[in-house]
């Protein structure tokens, strides 16, 4: 220390003399106070002056033999992280001391030290048991928890611990396959088959894009002279009798029969000859060349050309031919609405209706369409007539959807406009840097779920077989929104949900408009109250999403679409709970000036590098599926996405560093939890339910329940349908009401004791005073079970009290109530 | 100027010369472990005075050096330099056995006598520990600067 000539670095720790004395066991404690008591009771000790663990003195207790035990003090402050941790920093071996609660070690005698020193836990047997119970605390400390673990074992790897030894020992005590424990841990990630960083050969990418069977483009204009001509109608050579000859022979049987004669013949004449040329007559054999001859000498016919109608097929045929099999057809011919599009390189332009068609077709063409008749009177094809015949006719092919970006692997019957880019090599590392933009997601679990969910955009596994994503938060300004806006944006734009009633109605028209069937995601925004839509259930499991398509009639689509869902505190239904994966997201703390910086960043990001995500989704959707332990987990049903889509995604090198250490099997059993989670509160607001219905039958005076759901109602009181006079809308009605919401709790009493209102309308009351925040779940129940008959007193001030709680509980309360008829209530009152 | 190491062990002998028999029941109240053969064995003494710390031949200059005497700043008490360790048991730390023999302790930390202050009023007991600081960057006191600005 004699360097130190003017600033004083505190030292490594009080009483380092102790490590020269070579005792058998050497304690860690905080202070210096406690180092002198427990040296003073016959343990040797040193103090670490803090709670942490300076490097020189970590660097000292290195080499020696002695049995090392940590004992930090047992404030509240000294978490079991903190004590693993701590303890993390002297390698695996180092013994974890917990002490009783709020006794530091000058506290304890000799033999309490003594007993402490004997139940100490190596620190991997602490963390292995801290980490296995992380899985059971569902908030962001589970995650970090689990990051602090990866730190701790790869610093032990750094200096020199055994890695099998290591590896092995945490694979027993977490139960888990050694191979899983290392690839989360980063030991041998990269000499594992199959683990290897995915680097995608964007060769491989190009040569198997677009996939076989797919027309070429149809691409810009050609040059005006080398358009193709595309008409209704076609030449035809024909023998002309002069008009006098014909009016002549027209008189005479015979007459008639000879000019059919010519006719005929001359047809034959010009056989096979449709461009308006001389005939050559090579199907005719000599005879009725001689007969031809005499004919037209005889009414001195003349050789013409005639416009004719060209048939429906022919047109069809032509058109197909010259365009190089465009357009084609998104919708099957059997149902009624398919539409014609056309691919003009990456550009998908849709051809709705004839004018559209012919639009299209008078810039890439040279249109002459003829009207009316032509001189035989036959109709010329019209343009409504060749437009619906290329969306029924087998010469067109068809395609089940059309996608502006790729799946893989392609669906079948999928037309893709997509194409690889040029010079990039997809590796993962644009998401992964996408990825790393977020900051408002701190568990592992959910950035997996976020990488997953982008990933699954590309995704060309089965329909309706992608789960909902619920982008959820406890606070407003968590970004959640945007994490939901990103996705649709890689794809072209999402298409919003509203679950309005009638908005939901709508829904299915505006999925199946020309413009809804190119999205790949629905967006339910901030989604307030219950979510229990079945046609959003529907949207995420339906394999076909078929209904009514404005102005045309039934249309379907292919269900591949990614539900995602925002809300503050969301509540959904039992069923959506099953199908959704979360993301949590947390208020990232961020000036206005940070976050104006980071929303222009994310906007140029998204920007310039849509192309490349759909290249790294790509890749990493053709990775080999990596050997999964799934162990027991049965309750997953979206078993196939996690093993196709999430598995893939952590698979690859930059996601899963950007992520943080978890395995697939993690981030399930981590939603498992959440949806236990989302349970449990909808038990509790079960149970609210109960406590505010016997409540009312105690203050009702009645002892008659009919039970749960509809039916419930309280008998002794006559059902009063005009709701409750005295606080009718008329002034004074108003007037009153008004006065007693001023003083909440004479208002609840009030109304709770009259005698002239229905059950029913207390039902509707109750919930909506629910649903606006005013009675909150578990803890009045447990406040009304705990005070017994105090009354409504003391529950409504511990309602005032408790209003920053709120969104928690009421949400899942109201989900509980299962009065359906909301209207009726309402129409009472 | 003594060097470091001896202005500390200087203020050492200060810190055990003052020990008196208060000094011994104050801190055997305060921990019970601490009886008069531990504080002498462990060479915990108490803080001295600044007059107390200059009778061993210490100067303000050497004292203010190694962050004992804290020059005045916006909350010293009445403007002047006071002593960093103020009613506490202060502990040295020794790098090795033979420095504790040889009084050549390498830092100080402290622990207050009592939770309360003289007028009986409690103490914060977050600050329960106070242990040697650098010294402070040598700033005019704003009362000096004021007239000339």
């Amino acid at each position: 220390m004699s360097e130190l000539s003017r600033g004083v670095a505190r030292p490594a720790g009080f009483n380092l003399a102790a490590i020269a004395a070579g005792p058998a066991d050497l304690l860690l404690v905080e202070g210096p106070l406690d180092a002198i008591a427990c040296c003073e009771r016959g343990h040797a000790a040193i103090a670490l002056v803090g709670s942490s663990v300076r490097g020189e003195l970590a660097a000292a207790l290195k080499g020696i033999d002695a049995r090392i035990y940590l004992a930090l003090d047992g404030t509240k402050d000294v978490t079991p992280l903190k004590r693993c941790e701590t303890a993390s920093e002297l390698g695996p071996a180092c013994r974890i001391c917990v002490l009783p609660e709020e006794k530091d070690p000058d506290d304890l005698s000799g033999s309490d030290l003594a007993a402490v020193k004997a139940a100490a836990r190596p620190c991997l047997s602490e963390w292995i048991g801290l980490v296995g119970g992380a899985g059971a605390t569902l908030t962001a400390e589970g995650g970090r928890i689990r990051e602090a673990f990866a730190r701790a074992v790869r610093g032990w790897l750094d200096a020199g611990a055994a890695a099998d030894e290591l590896m092995h020992a945490i694979a027993e005590g977490l139960k888990m396959p050694e191979a899983d424990v290392r690839t989360w841990l980063g030991a041998g990630r990269g000499a594992e088959p199959g683990n290897t960083p995915t680097s995608l050969k964007v060769a491989r990418a190009a040569s198997a894009w677009p996939p076989p069977g797919q027309p070429e483009p149809r691409g810009p204009p050609a040059p005006a002279e080398k358009r193709p001509l595309v008409t209704n109608w076609m030449w035809q050579r024909r023998w002309e009798a002069t008009k006098q000859k014909a009016t002549a022979a027209g008189n005479s049987e015979e007459g008639r029969r000879r000019l059919a004669e010519l006719r005929d013949l001359g047809r034959k004449f010009h056989a096979g000859d449709n461009s308006g040329q001389a005939g050559s007559g090579t199907g005719m054999n000599a005879g009725e060349r001689e007969r031809l001859r005499a004919l037209v000498d005889e009414f001195d016919a003349a050789e013409v050309s005639v416009q004719i109608a060209k048939p429906l097929d022919e047109i069809v045929r032509d058109l197909q031919a010259a365009f190089g099999g465009w357009p084609q057809r998104q919708g099957l011919a059997e149902i009624k609405s398919p539409f014609l599009f056309v691919d003009l390189g990456g550009f998908v332009r849709e051809l709705s209706d004839d004018s559209q068609l012919f639009s299209w077709l008078q810039g890439w063409g040279v249109v002459k369409w003829a009207d009316k008749r032509d001189c035989d009177g036959r109709n010329f094809v019209s343009r409504a007539e060749l437009f619906s015949a290329l969306t029924a006719s087998p010469a067109v092919r068809s395609w089940l959807a059309v996608e502006r970006w790729p799946h893989e692997p392609p669906l079948p019957q999928h037309y893709y406009a997509w194409r690889p880019m040029e010079g990039y090599e997809a590796t993962g590392e644009t998401l992964a840097a996408l990825l790393s933009m977020f900051d408002n997601i701190p568990l592992p679990a959910c950035r997996a779920v976020f990488a997953a969910s982008l990933v699954s955009l590309y995704w060309g596994g089965e329909y309706g077989k992608r789960p909902a994503i619920v982008c959820e938060a406890e606070q407003r300004g968590s970004g959640k929104t945007t994490v939901a806006e990103v996705a649709g944006e890689l794809t072209g734009g999402a298409l919003s949900i509203d679950l309005d009633r009638r908005a939901e109605e709508r829904l299915k028209e505006r999925l199946l408009s020309p413009e809804g069937l190119l999205a790949r995601v629905a967006l339910a925004d901030n989604v307030k109250g219950s979510i229990d839509s079945s046609l959003l259930e529907q949207l995420v499991t339906a394999k076909r999403i078929s209904g009514k398509r404005l102005a045309v009639g039934e249309a379907s689509r292919p269900n591949t679409l990614s539900v995602f869902i925002t809300s503050n505190n969301a509540r959904l239904s039992p069923d959506m709970v099953r199908r959704s994966f979360y993301i949590k997201c947390e208020p990232p703390a961020k000036t206005v000036d940070e976050r104006v910086k980071w929303e222009r960043a994310l906007r140029e990001f998204m920007r310039a590098n849509a192309a490349k995500m759909a290249m790294d989704a790509i890749a990493i959707l053709r990775e080999p599926l990596p050997t999964m332990h799934w162990g027991e987990l049965r309750t997953e049903t979206m078993g196939l996405w996690a093993s196709e889509v999430l598995a893939r995604a952590l698979n690859n090198a930059s996601v899963w560093e950007t992520i943080g250490e978890i395995t697939p099997l993690e981030v399930l059993q981590w939603q498992a939890e959440i949806r236990r989670q989302t349970d449990e509160e909808r038990q509790e607001a079960e149970m609210f339910w109960l406590g505010v219905l016997e409540r009312i039958v105690v203050w009702k005076g009645c002892t008659e329940l009919a039970g749960p759901g509809d039916n419930i109602f309280i008998r002794t009181e006559p059902p009063h349908e005009s709701g409750v006079s005295g606080f009718e809308d008329s002034d004074a009605g108003q007037r009153r009401r008004s006065e007693l919401k001023n003083n909440l709790v004479e208002y609840y009493r009030e109304i709770f004791t009259r005698k002239d209102i229905s059950a029913k309308w207390l039902v509707g009351k109750v919930k909506s005073w629910i649903g606006s925040g005013y009675i909150v779940g578990l803890r009045y129940v447990e406040h009304y079970y705990k005070h017994g008959q105090r009354g409504a007193r003391g529950w409504l001030v511990q309602l005032e009290e408790v209003k920053g709680f709120l969104a928690r509980t009421t949400r899942a309360a109201t989900d509980a109530l299962n009065v359906s008829d909301v209207s009726d209530v309402s129409a009472e009152k | 100027m003594r060097s470091r190491e001896e202005i500390l062990a200087l203020y050492l002998i200060a810190a055990e010369s003052v020990r008196d028999e208060e000094f011994y029941i104050q801190a055997l109240q305060r921990k019970n472990y601490l009886t008069r053969e531990v504080i002498e064995r462990w060479r915990i003494g108490k803080s001295p005075t600044l007059r107390q710390a200059l009778a061993t031949g210490l100067s303000e200059i050497e004292l203010r050096e190694v962050g004992l005497l804290v020059d005045p700043h916006d909350d010293g008490p009445d403007g002047k330099p006071y002593m960093h360790f103020r009613s506490s048991l202060v502990i040295p730390f020794f790098a090795s056995g033979e420095d504790r023999q040889a009084g050549r302790p390498g830092y100080f930390t402290s622990r207050r006598l009592s939770d309360y202050a003289a007028d009986g009023t409690p103490l914060d007991k977050a600050k329960k520990a106070l242990s040697m600081p650098g010294p402070r960057p040598f700033r005019r006191r704003d009362t000096e600067t004021r007239g000339n600005a």
